[in-house]
């Protein structure tokens, strides 16, 4: 499974990994991964691209445990731990070699850095991302409309996840990175089967201003429209979210249901704050209307004044 | 800032007059309630609601708008799918080559 890293990065980070291209001094490479490894997970173990390890952003974690287990045990050997590095950094082969070091029995490993092997990123995983299972399904469902595909969606977006769980850095938003992954599947798999018919995309800004600028006068309207809101059941409110343009419908799910910033929707959406705005304002005016439109169709909206003599 | 047209007198004149206009709290609701002002554009949005009903109505729609969305979208993944997507990563981990059992 081929997991590009431009769209699994973290929103506004740079992958773990990107610093390590090819010019970079092998030394500096295995030193920095010395430094770092309490803190820098080992690469994805399922990603394909072994012999390209350490210039490639998907290195394996195979080839990261073997260059640091390499370290470890020239560190155990010679007298001057340095040494090693420093031959490594006189030539870009001492990278090759490293990495062709056959991995050790575990029982020598001991005195390797706290290295965070499989099973450890695993647990990692399973303790960290796990948790956002039920909101992560929330969302799936409010873009695929049907419970099959948001199951199938959810299960393949934490199969992605866990293959790049190395391009995540930790200390970022995880349930960020996580939407964006969920996001991206979407669009790439998904989308092209739903039939929803493409809506106006033009964005305007200045129609919803108006009609707002307009609406702004019956405090008493408002006060009576706001309640029959607040009593309409779940699945009708749902089922207006449903009827709205996808992309609206998914700024509105992200602010207002997972509460992410502006920032934090762009990122996911992969659009500019200003459509995010854009997308908010028309989807919630549109929200409204149909909100309004299943409040009067429950009676809810003048049932005291119109209907209470029944 | 102050000082305009204070003859109709009462608090909304004087509290619109120390934040912002309808037309401006009204447009920038979204934000406000978002919290994606800044602390002084909150301020003033926030002075202009504690004195005027009608902008104060439109706060309490749209923030009303926003708690049922919440509260409707709610969503429990199934207990099937949890283990799917356990069985899978730990699928995924085997095949990476493990043998820490």
């Amino acid at each position: 499974m081929v997991i590009d890293s431009t769209t699994l990065a973290p929103p506004g980070a740079a992958t773990p990994f990107g610093a390590l291209g090819t010019p970079v001094p092998a030394a500096r490479v295995l030193v920095d991964l010395r430094a770092g490894y309490g803190l820098l997970p080992t690469a994805g173990a399922a990603s394909p691209v072994a012999s390209t390890a350490l210039t490639a952003p998907g290195a394996t974690g195979a080839a990261w445990d073997r260059a640091l287990r390499s370290v470890a045990m020239s560190q155990e050997s010679t007298p001057t731990p340095d040494a090693a590095t420093t031959t490594a950094a006189t030539s870009g082969a001492g990278v090759d070699e490293a990495l062709a070091v056959e991995p050790v029995d575990d029982e020598d490993t001991n005195r390797a850095p706290a290295t965070e092997d499989v099973a450890a990123r695993t647990d990692r995983f399973e303790q960290d991302a796990l948790q956002y299972l039920d909101q992560l399904y929330g969302a799936a469902l409010r873009m695929t409309r049907n419970a099959a595909d948001a199951e199938d969606l959810v299960q393949e977006t934490f199969t992605k996840a866990f293959a790049a769980f190395h391009q995540y850095r930790p200390g970022t938003n995880l349930k960020a990175w996580l939407y964006r992954i969920l996001t991206n599947t979407y669009i790439n798999s998904y989308r092209k089967k739903q039939r929803e018919p493409q809506q106006s995309r033009s964005e305007e800004i200045e129609d919803w201003q108006l009609a707002r600028a307009e609406s702004h006068t019956s405090t008493g309207l408002r006060s009576a429209e706001t309640e029959a809101l607040d009593r309409l059941a779940d699945s009708d409110v749902k089922d207006a979210l449903q009827r709205i343009p996808e992309d609206f419908r998914m700024a509105v799910y992200l602010a207002d249901v997972e509460g992410f910033a502006y920032k934090e929707i762009a990122e996911i959406m992969g659009t500019p704050i200003g459509t995010v705005m854009s997308r908010l304002h028309r989807g919630r005016a549109q929200l409204r209307d149909q909100l309004r439109d299943y409040a009067r169709e429950r009676g809810l909206t003048g049932a005291s004044a119109g209907e209470a003599g029944r | 800032m102050s000082g305009t047209g204070t003859t109709g007198g009462g608090d909304v004149v004087e509290a619109a007059a120390a934040g912002c206009d309808c037309q401006e709290a009204v447009d920038r609701l979204w934000e406000y309630l978002d919290d994606e002002l800044g602390t002084e554009e909150t301020a003033r949005i926030r002075a202009h609601l504690d004195g005027c009903t009608p902008c104060i109505s439109e706060r309490d729609l749209d923030l009303t708008i926003k708690v049922v969305v919440r509260r409707g979208c709610r969503e429990q993944a199934p207990a099937e799918l949890r283990l799917r997507v356990i069985e899978q990563i730990t699928a995924l981990r085997v095949a990476a080559g493990t043998t820490t059992a």
